[in-house]
């Protein structure tokens, strides 16, 4: 036996040393040609355009569609449509379509493909989960419900190449809503042959009007894109003739293929590899916030009292050391201490949050201001000692940042407070129906903040789609209400800052951090630009290898 | 004996109507809703495609349809994958799976055997030992450690192998010899063992006195007695190595069946967990079935007496 | 000739009934095992490194001056140092401390993993094979079905109803790997129910209890054993793959599967977060693969002089 140790310890050392030598560094890999694109990208699970529900998705859409107005480098560009504009009252807006637009199989594009595929994402029949993205359109709900006919809701064909939308309201941005949330167009003829479940299942069930088509599609695991030439501007835009989007897990082997030149660039980085792979490095933050949803009637015993409680709430805010505790879990995000997004502009050119700033906690923590609310809500509640507060659970799903995250927050709550939280994780499905089943003291959850800031306050009032019903302040309501009908930008943007005041300080909602990503790509690729919540825009993408 | 096939064919029917009737009501129990997810679609909304895929109905009911679909060979569709089939998934990705434990397990079973036979013929020699230690080495390494560490060597150091993808003969090469090695390594303890016992049993000795020549007694006595405890696991062996590649499936980015089966089972993709479940039992019952068979004709003192 | 009368006849002395009396006290099965183990130098050492790594898993976390789930956000992956002898990690935790609090739970699910499916394993393994008929029936066509659904889905399904505790983790291990051992011990009983030596303790009317636990049982038990030792290392390798799709022990708790898992997605930048858990595992499966094969020989009836 003490041979078999003695050669088990020779084995091993072999095997270091195997793995300490060798070539250090990649050199790139042959055969790759400078017109394909190769990159690592995970998750796409469907592209049909009316089921999807996810951004990754969508980045591949962007890739085979034209859209009517999309986003470039953070500003609105059109695409299929020439031009468009907006009535005075701002409840009308009318797109026009440029000349020669086609199908690649060559049939027209036109408008009637567009009111199609915004049919199809309200048609009840469809059950379209981004629906509800769309009930800023005239007589939508109605239609979605079944109400009313197709013909009633504000979506109109005035002629072969011009659509019209009448909204419910006015809408001064609705080009920047058509950008973010994406009109796809869809041949009614096509889809009802494929069936819409079908749509987009697989090359054959797509019909490309943008810059790409699909050659192959091995789901889970690659995807191949061929130059689209009756693309209206193939002569210009989307030079790169073949992109390869593989989906690659592990993060050690994506950034192993980077390093190897197997791909050009990685779409989302492990955070670990952000130093290593420094000079390849592409940051984007924004687009979304990591919040903890305090419900304020408690779920564990005894929990609704000190849940109740705004001063409570408050010190679990104020201990947490939002800057330390984003650099140690995902230094890609960036502590938040406003539930508006710092990208937003604002109206005097500047950005929204600098010129509304709103007085909060501040972002690394004030742990003596923490124990003072304590203090003050003990008081108030009638505990003498920290050990009486009753155990509390905070509740999300499993990601690994989600699990960091929650470690890094209950342990702080422990240290600088002695209160006690449990942290409880769960798939997806489940934890998200405990979210609808308020099942949890505390929740912590993503939202996404959409086009302008009022978006993610409308989704946290008490009917908002974001809240079921922890946490509900009629002040805070109100001045949301106000701010989305208030037409004078100004005015709005007051309304605005004073509804983020009163979500601050009553600490229902408690922002943690902006999401963000680190995406990698090679010196040799230019052009390469995804927008922080927009995604892809891979229109100038140019490989100058 | 004719009748005893027939038997043990309607019993492994019976078998994968239980498993999928279990399965199905089990599955159905959990918490959860699959179209809960990060984008938070209203209950409403939820609702509305639990109607949609017709998911809201009578348990009872969805049952009989699930009944009725799978007896014509269909699973129905994804509930994550929108207009993916179970039966497309499971066409694309099984034969890549397949191909990768069948790979593993032909490099494995005769080395694995091979190395025991060595070990236990040389009992306490040099070579003993080196495969010894060999096999602990083998066993005792986790096999995300393992692929991570042969990925570094041979795909990122010396550069001679792909780093992951599985489009060519070459790179299906590290993700067979990670899942064999492990694979390996027990089949040489096993068959180590095996041997050892055999080796004094009084057959051998009888055989050896009755003047044999040692090729004859290893083969004819030794090695076919010592084998025979290990077929009845063979079909265990498949279902680990189908699942066990899910971790090497996911370092080396192949595209197999073991994500879908972990994602379905995470995401409460109700339809894609069955259908994989049920598709996986029939292909373990039916080499089950075989094996069974197999295993009444070649060990002669286990009879079939019905 | 006169008959043959008691006069004709004188006792013996006493004394002589001795000769019978077996002056050396027996040596039973048992007794005989632990005397060879301890003789086993080998053993010896797996044993006591054994002991040496649960009473460290037991004590180390409660004298360790750091807190396994006390975070120290600016100590964020350090390198190991007379500060911290393990390193820390991403959210600045002591790896010293996590290493054996994470040891009492992989040795926790380890040891029970092994010992619960096989208990129950042998039982209805043992009872199938030796019976036959309807019960052999019975508990072989739920191998069949248990076999036949990978062991994932009961996982996922015990951790979906009772929470990822280590409970939950034994349980789920023990639904899979019970089946495993049932089916060899049912094999390894149907060939030696019809042996020689069974059927000769049948002619002398032996119960089946006793056939089974005097006769057969032995025979098979060394085999058992060293499935047991394979099978430690078998659930903590099990608790590490569930770690590694998501499904391991709830945070903040950990094990040395997940502790390997977090380190090797990065294994790379920081390669003591990985093998320094990884060697804990390594050497913890070997200690017990080597003391399960010092127990086999000891055990087996076929060496016993």
């Amino acid at each position: 036996m003490k041979k078999a140790l003695a050669l088990l310890l020779a084995m091993i050392m072999v095997i270091g040393m195997l793995a300490g030598c060798g070539t250090t560094g990649g050199g790139e890999a042959e055969g790759t040609t400078s017109d394909t694109f190769t990159m690592a990208y995970n998750g796409v699970v469907t592209l049909n355009s009316v089921m999807t529900q996810a951004s990754n998705d969508h980045n591949v859409l962007y890739l085979l569609q034209a859209q009517l107005v999309r986003y470039y480098d953070g500003q609105v560009e059109k695409d299929a449509a020439e031009s468009y504009e907006m009535s005075e009252d701002a409840t009308v807006w009318t797109f026009h379509l440029r000349d020669g637009l086609v199908w690649s199989n060559g049939e027209a594009l036109t408008a009637a493909d567009y009111a199609y595929g915004v049919k199809c994402l309200l048609d009840p029949g469809m059950g379209s989960p981004q629906a509800s993205s769309w009930t800023m359109i005239k007589n939508a709900e109605k239609f979605m419900n079944g109400e009313v006919a197709w013909e009633e809701v504000g979506v109109k064909v005035i002629d072969e190449k011009t659509i019209e939308f009448t909204l419910e309201q006015p809408l001064t941005s609705f080009d920047q809503t058509v950008a973010c949330k994406h009109i796809y167009p869809l041949n009614q003829a096509f889809v009802e042959s494929v069936g819409v479940n079908n749509l987009g299942s697989s090359i054959d069930t797509i019909m490309y009007s943008g810059g790409y088509t699909m050659t192959e599609w091995v789901l889970e695991s690659s995807i191949t894109l061929q130059k689209n030439p009756s693309y209206w501007d193939a002569e210009n835009q989307f030079q790169v003739e073949t992109i390869k989007l593989l989906e690659v897990e592990d993060p050690n082997t994506e950034v192993a293929m980077f390093e190897n030149g197997e791909v050009d660039a990685i779409e989302e980085m492990a955070s670990q590899y952000y130093d290593h792979l420094a000079d390849y490095r592409y940051d984007n933050a924004g687009g979304g916030f990591m919040f903890l949803w305090m419900n304020t009637h408690g779920y564990s015993e005894g929990a609704d009292k000190v849940m109740g409680n705004v001063n409570f709430r408050k010190a679990l805010s104020y201990a947490i050391d939002r800057d330390a505790t984003c650099l140690a879990v995902d230094s890609a995000t960036k502590a938040a201490n406003n539930p508006i997004d710092p990208n937003f502009p604002g109206i005097n050119g500047g950005k929204f949050v600098d010129e509304y700033p709103i007085e909060t906690y501040p972002t690394n923590g004030d742990v003596a201001k923490a124990q003072e609310y304590l203090t003050k809500a003990m008081e108030e509640l009638g505990y003498a000692d920290v050990s009486e507060i009753p155990a509390l659970t905070i509740v999300t799903w499993d990601t690994a940042i989600q699990k960091t995250l929650g470690e890094a927050l209950t342990d702080q709550w422990k240290q600088n407070l002695g209160v006690d939280v449990q942290l409880e994780q769960y798939v997806i499905g489940t934890a998200i129906g405990k979210f609808y089943e308020q099942t949890y003291d505390i929740f912590l959850i993503t939202w996404e903040t959409d086009v302008k800031p009022t978006d993610l306050l409308q989704a946290m009032t008490s009917t908002g789609e974001a809240n079921p019903g922890i946490w509900a302040n009629a002040e805070f309501d109100q001045l949301v209400a106000d701010a989305i009908a208030e037409v004078d930008p100004a005015k709005q943007a007051e309304l605005t800052q004073k509804a983020a005041q009163v979500m601050i300080d009553d600490a229902g909602i408690i922002p943690l951090h902006l999401n963000g990503t680190v995406h990698a790509k090679k010196e040799y690729v230019d052009g390469f630009v995804i927008g922080v919540s927009d995604g892809f825009q891979f229109s100038k993408l140019v490989v100058n290898k | 004996m004719k009748k005893y096939i027939l038997k043990r064919f309607f019993i492994s029917l019976i078998t994968i109507w239980l498993i999928a009737t279990c399965c199905f009501f089990l599955l159905r129990t959990l918490p959860g809703n699959p179209f809960a997810t990060q984008q938070l679609l209203s209950p409403e909304m939820q609702e509305r495609m639990m109607e949609y895929y017709g998911l809201n109905g009578p348990l009872s009911e969805q049952y009989l349809t699930f009944m009725k679909n799978l007896l014509h060979g269909d699973f129905g569709s994804s509930l994550k994958y929108t207009g993916q089939s179970v039966n497309g998934i499971i066409a694309s990705t099984f034969p890549v799976s397949a191909q990768l434990g069948l790979q593993a397990y032909l490099i494995s079973f005769p080395i694995g055997i091979l190395f025991g036979i060595i070990a236990a013929r040389n009992r306490g020699r040099t070579i003993d030992y080196s495969l010894v230690a060999f096999s602990v080495l083998g066993v005792s390494v986790p096999v995300f450690v393992l692929a991570s560490l042969l990925q570094y060597i041979f795909a990122i150091k010396l550069q001679i192998l792909p780093v992951a993808l599985w489009s060519s003969m070459k790179h299906t090469i590290l993700p067979t010899i990670t899942l064999a090695i492990g694979s390996i390594a027990s089949k040489t303890r096993l068959m180590r063992t095996l041997m050892l016992e055999v080796i004094t049993e009084d057959y051998v000795k009888t055989a050896k006195a009755k003047g044999l020549p040692a090729w004859k007694i290893v083969w004819n006595h030794q090695i076919r007695n010592a084998i025979i405890p290990m077929i009845p696991s063979l079909g265990m062996e498949i279902v680990s190595i189908l699942m066990g590649s899910f971790v090497v499936e996911q370092i080396y980015s192949v595209p197999g069946i073991g994500a879908y089966f972990v994602n379905s089972v995470r995401s409460l993709d109700y339809t894609m967990t069955l259908g994989l479940t049920v598709f996986l039992a029939i292909f373990v019952v039916t080499a089950n079935f075989i094996i069974d068979l197999i295993y009444g004709l070649v060990d002669p003192r286990i009879r079939v007496t019905k | 000739m006169s008959a043959i009368t008691s006069k004709d006849f004188t006792p013996l002395p006493k004394e002589r009934d001795m000769t019978d009396v077996i002056v050396r006290p027996s040596v039973s099965y048992w007794k005989d095992v632990f005397r060879r183990i301890r003789s086993d130098k080998v053993a010896v050492v797996s044993f006591t490194f054994i002991l040496l790594i649960s009473l460290m898993a037991i004590f180390a976390p409660i004298v360790c001056q750091y807190g396994y789930d006390t975070t120290s956000m600016g100590q964020g992956n350090l390198s190991p140092s007379s500060e911290h002898w393990f390193g820390t990690d991403s959210l600045g935790r002591d790896l010293w401390a996590r290493v054996w609090v994470g040891a009492r739970i992989s040795l926790l699910i380890g040891l029970c993993g092994a010992i619960v499916p096989q208990i129950v394993g042998i039982v209805l393994g043992g009872v199938a094979g030796y019976f036959g008929g309807w019960l052999d029936m019975l508990i072989m066509r739920i191998i069949d079905i248990g076999a036949c659904i990978p062991s994932l889905i009961y996982v996922t399904l015990i951790m979906l109803y009772f929470g990822s505790g280590p409970a939950a983790i034994v349980l789920a291990i023990a639904m899979s790997f019970w089946m495993d051992s049932a089916r060899v011990v049912r094999g390894r009983m149907l060939q030696f129910k019809n042996r020689e030596f069974v059927l000769a303790a049948k002619t002398q009317g032996a119960s089946s209890f006793r056939v089974i636990f005097r006769h057969i049982l032995p025979n098979i038990l060394g085999q058992q054993v060293v499935s047991v030792s394979s099978a430690i290392p078998s659930a903590i390798f099990l608790e590490a793959y569930l770690s590694f799709i998501g499904l391991g022990v709830a945070s903040p708790m950990t094990s040395w599967g997940q502790l390997c898992q977090l380190g090797a997605s990065f294994y790379r930048l920081y390669p003591y977060q990985l093998f320094i858990p990884g060697a804990f595992i390594s050497v913890t499966i070997l200690a017990f693969y080597l003391f399960g094969n010092c127990l086999r020989d000891a055990l087996d009836p076929h060496l016993r002089d």
